[in-house]
């Protein structure tokens, strides 16, 4: 079975999470080596951890590469964060890191919408994702991000 | 981990080499980590006018990207002791404009057990601080 089809199996084994309250996901990837690539150069990374040539032997992907994946989550399974006009601004965002992804890894990311609520006047919202090695469920990165909302003309939502 | 992050005493600072976040920048990093463009007239990460809009004096790199910069150096500096057991939090204080050209700060502020804590930064050229927050790796790689 190649890799592609196991993940598609996976995420259809993984059908019946969505549409639970609160939850965003699973989605399934693997790490691609053309996008580790990609990452290091848009950060300015000359890390020899995340080349094809890694001393330890296995191309690891940079920190933050996959922090996107709210943005995924939201974008695929709605997620329950209220629409609204303007712009979310990030004003904060929190990770722990357990396991360093790698190139040809599977990963199941999953998230949901931690709290809303009103700060100095403004709408915040925190969203708590992570992402795990779809085979093992081992834990690799915890994430929490806040955001605000400006609204169209720079006021406070 | 490098050797001059291995000797570090406590209140010893480490700092970036600089970084120039530009419409390159904010592009490149928009690619390569997939960022979906908003509808024109929203993006207040490449529309000027949309940005003055919203009470910038012009487009600001994505929170994301400040923090990827931030982690990025953490990792050259620490390796495995920060990609396995690190942790990394970190606030948006001010916004990041084009032509910024960022640093990257740790300062060692106590060792605790098997971690290492530092307070962590991103200023710009001018020493102002653009995001501030806490940063921590595993003393034993």
């Amino acid at each position: 079975m190649s890799k592609s089809k196991s993940i598609e199996k996976l995420a259809s084994d993984h059908s019946a999470e969505e549409g639970k309250a609160d939850v965003m996901g699973p989605l399934f990837y693997i790490v691609s080596p053309e996008q580790v690539e990609s990452f290091s150069e848009a950060i300015g990374s000359q890390n020899p951890l995340f080349t094809a040539a890694s001393p330890l032997g296995v191309q690891f992907a940079p920190p933050t590469m996959r922090l996107r994946d709210y943005a995924l989550l939201q974008r695929k399974f709605g997620g329950s964060v209220p629409s609204m006009k303007g712009a979310g601004i990030h004003t904060r965002q929190r990770t722990e890191f357990h396991s360093p992804l790698y190139v040809g890894q599977a990963v199941k990311a999953s998230g949901r919408l931690r709290a809303t609520y009103i700060e100095k006047g403004r709408q915040c919202g925190d969203i708590e994702y992570e992402m795990r090695d779809a085979y093992s469920d081992r834990l690799l990165e915890r994430h929490i991000i806040t955001y605000t909302w400006i609204g169209p003309k720079g006021e406070s939502k | 981990m490098s050797s001059a992050a291995a000797d570090l005493s406590i209140g010893a600072e480490l700092v970036s080499e600089p970084y120039l976040a530009d419409a390159r920048a904010e592009l490149l990093y928009a690619q390569a980590a997939a960022v979906r463009r908003h509808p024109p007239g929203k993006d207040v990460h490449i529309e000027p006018e949309t940005a003055r809009r919203m009470g910038f004096k012009g487009p600001i790199l994505s929170g994301p990207q400040t923090y990827a910069f931030l982690a990025r150096f953490i990792a050259d500096k620490f390796g495995v002791a920060f990609l396995c057991g690190g942790a990394l939090d970190a606030s948006f204080v001010k916004p990041v404009f084009y032509g910024d050209r960022l640093t990257a700060h740790l300062r060692l502020l106590r060792e605790n057990g098997d971690a290492r804590e530092f307070e962590a930064w991103v200023e710009n050229q001018d020493g102002v601080k653009l995001a501030i927050g806490k940063a921590s790796v595993r003393r034993t790689p």
